[in-house]
């Protein structure tokens, strides 16, 4: 009797050459900062190591100082940005599941860091009520032990005033105008079938509500509907 | 191999005594797969003009020329006529110009000095040979010297032909067999300020076949003294060990390094290197068997125990990393990131604390 094949075992790990891209990526923003004398860069380097494994998933952290980086592209002020990276990767099918970026503005001077601003980018499909992809403004800071400050060169004392808002920090979101607004709102303040049953009015309405012009945005979605990066964001930018 | 393709390798060294034995250690190792002319002088024809313009011209004909590879003894003030004067550092600039790859060797290396070789390899685009233990050892790396420019050299026409607006990482890569490392290659290159007077060089050869000549020279040089010399894209013995997490010692039987048998580098230079290994041929050996380590695989396959590796300053911590400047595994946490002067590329390039206590001030 034959007997059937042995499917192949889903791989528990992620190889080298996908591990390395996160470097590669890392890597290429550096060279541009560089090019454009933006200011300099610090991280967990190699990201490549920095993966670890459980539930067949691969775990990811990582951390980024962008060094005195201008204000603006045509500022003389600079602003340090320091990210915690988070990330939980499904090993069998390589999809990201869940990714939580908290980054914090500072103003450094005289050696002290002052927090400006802080915010998280969430992404986890998992959360009731929580919009897949989102930021939120928050006033927890970055905690750092001693090494991870010292290898991403951030060993500034911290002030400890309470943190006010960098205007200048743009956050691609999906569309935000008043139909979804309401709609966050009512997924922040509502229960789980109370939000649904004004999801499904406002779906509807919003049909015949005026929708933004974002003809530059659709033609980007639709020239590479793989992937939602915030590259789509700024198609008006490039094509415009 | 065809009779065109041999490799011809030209020998300067005034000291009758050295040069015959040099030559004779030169030519064993060469065997069938060429042969080694002593340098002769004058036979351009040109009695004037600097020592540049004359070599250059003796350079170019037989049976000077075609040279694969150029070998000088550092000191040659006993030339005499023509080229009394002449030195190791004007033989490379006219083998630069063009395009022979050139090496150098010491004939009063003193057995207790290694700063001849070290000073060699702390700058760029520079090969240097030494004749411990023995000259036959000697031979054989100048043979394999000469052959990873050749394979360099063959590889580049190919490359070009796929296309001529590669970045020098593309090509490097290409001529590897390995386009999946371009960019981890390509760092290697980014910020190291000190080899774009050899870029433009490339760019001003006046014809395209000089300008392959100069540049598969330069490639050659950039993977001799960077990528093959950092751990980054590849590694040595020891950072191989501590990147598997296998201690040392463990690492060097013969049974444990079968497992890792088709990771190691064979490419250009193989020969004249220590031995070494693709960083992402070992990483993807032990991820594709759905381990977290080398030290897990290994031990799964060899069905015993071995140990961690160890850090050089905390044995208590696995190490993962190389100290560039004890030359010993270390840990992230006891080692400092990589200094200005190391390559981007070098990710696991580190120096460990104490060696940057020590040495800090001139780092």
């Amino acid at each position: 009797m034959a007997t059937a094949p042995v499917p192949a075992p889903a791989p528990a790990v992620l190889t080298y050459g996908e591990r390395e891209k996160y470097d590669a990526l890392l890597n290429a923003l550096d060279d541009t900062s560089a090019q454009a004398n933006c200011g300099s860069m610090a991280w967990t380097k190699p990201l490549s190591n920095r993966f670890i494994y459980a539930d067949g998933h691969a775990h990811f952290t990582g951390f980024l100082h962008l060094h005195d980086w201008k204000w603006r592209g045509s500022s003389k002020k600079g602003v340090h940005i320091l990210l915690s990276i988070k990330e939980r990767i499904r090993c069998s099918d390589k999809s990201l599941v869940a990714s939580g970026i908290h980054s914090d503005y500072y103003f450094v001077e005289n050696n002290t860091a002052k927090l400006l601003h802080s915010v998280h980018f969430d992404f986890d499909g998992t959360k009731d009520c929580h919009p897949l992809f989102h930021a939120q403004l928050c006033s927890d800071r970055i905690a750092l032990d001693g090494f991870i400050a010292s290898e991403i060169e951030f060993e500034y004392q911290i002030d400890p005033a309470p943190a006010t808002c960098f205007r200048d920090a743009r956050i691609p979101t999906c569309d935000m105008t008043l139909p979804s607004v309401l709609l966050c709102l009512a997924a922040d303040h509502f229960e789980k079938p109370f939000f649904c049953q004004f999801r499904e009015e406002a779906t509807v309405l919003q049909q015949a509500l005026p929708h933004p012009a974002i003809t530059s945005l659709r033609q980007s979605i639709a020239g590479a509907p793989n992937h939602l990066r915030s590259s789509h964001w700024f198609s008006h930018t490039v094509n415009g | 191999m065809t009779d065109t393709m041999k490799t011809r390798v030209i020998l300067f060294d005034d000291v009758p005594k050295n040069r015959d034995e040099v030559l004779g250690a030169l030519s064993g190792a060469l065997g069938k797969e060429g042969d080694v002319q002593l340098f002769v002088a004058g036979k351009a024809g040109l009695k004037e003009g600097t020592h540049e313009k004359r070599l250059a011209a003796d350079l170019g004909v037989a049976p000077n020329a075609p040279a694969s590879l150029i070998i000088a003894d550092r000191d040659l003030s006993g030339y005499s006529d023509d080229y009394r004067g002449l030195s190791e550092s004007t033989v490379r600039l006219v083998a630069d110009e063009l395009g022979i790859p050139e090496c150098g060797y010491a004939r009063g290396e003193r057995d207790d000095d290694p700063s001849y070789i070290e000073r060699g390899e702390q700058r760029e685009s520079c090969i240097r040979l030494s004749l411990r233990p023995d000259i036959g050892q000697f031979a054989k790396q100048a043979v394999a010297i000469a052959g990873g420019f050749a394979k360099i050299s063959d590889g580049l026409t190919a490359a070009l032909k796929e296309s001529s607006k590669k970045s020098p990482g593309k090509l490097l890569a290409s001529i590897l067999g390995k386009p999946e490392y371009a960019d981890k290659i390509s760092l290697f290159a980014s910020g190291d300020q000190n080899r774009l007077a050899a870029l433009a060089s490339v760019r001003a050869a006046k014809d395209e076949p000089g300008r392959e000549r100069r540049l598969a020279c330069f490639l050659g040089y950039w993977l001799w003294d960077s990528i093959l010399r950092f751990p980054g894209v590849v590694v040595n013995e020891v950072a191989a060990s501590s990147y598997l997490n296998i201690h040392q010692e463990d690492f060097q039987k013969t049974d444990l390094q079968d497992l890792f048998r088709e990771a190691l580098y064979d490419g250009p230079f193989a020969g004249a290197k220590e031995q070494l290994w693709w960083r992402g041929k070992l990483d993807d050996i032990v991820s594709t068997s759905g381990c977290s380590d080398g030290k897990i695989y290994a031990e799964q396959k060899l069905k015993r125990s071995l140990r961690q590796s160890q850090c050089c300053e905390d044995p208590s911590k696995s190490a993962g990393y190389y100290c560039f400047l004890s030359k010993r595994p270390v840990s992230l946490e006891r080692s400092k990131t990589g200094l200005p002067w190391f390559p981007r590329g070098a990710d696991l390039a580190r120096v460990s604390l104490k060696a940057y206590e020590e040495l800090g001030p001139w780092l």
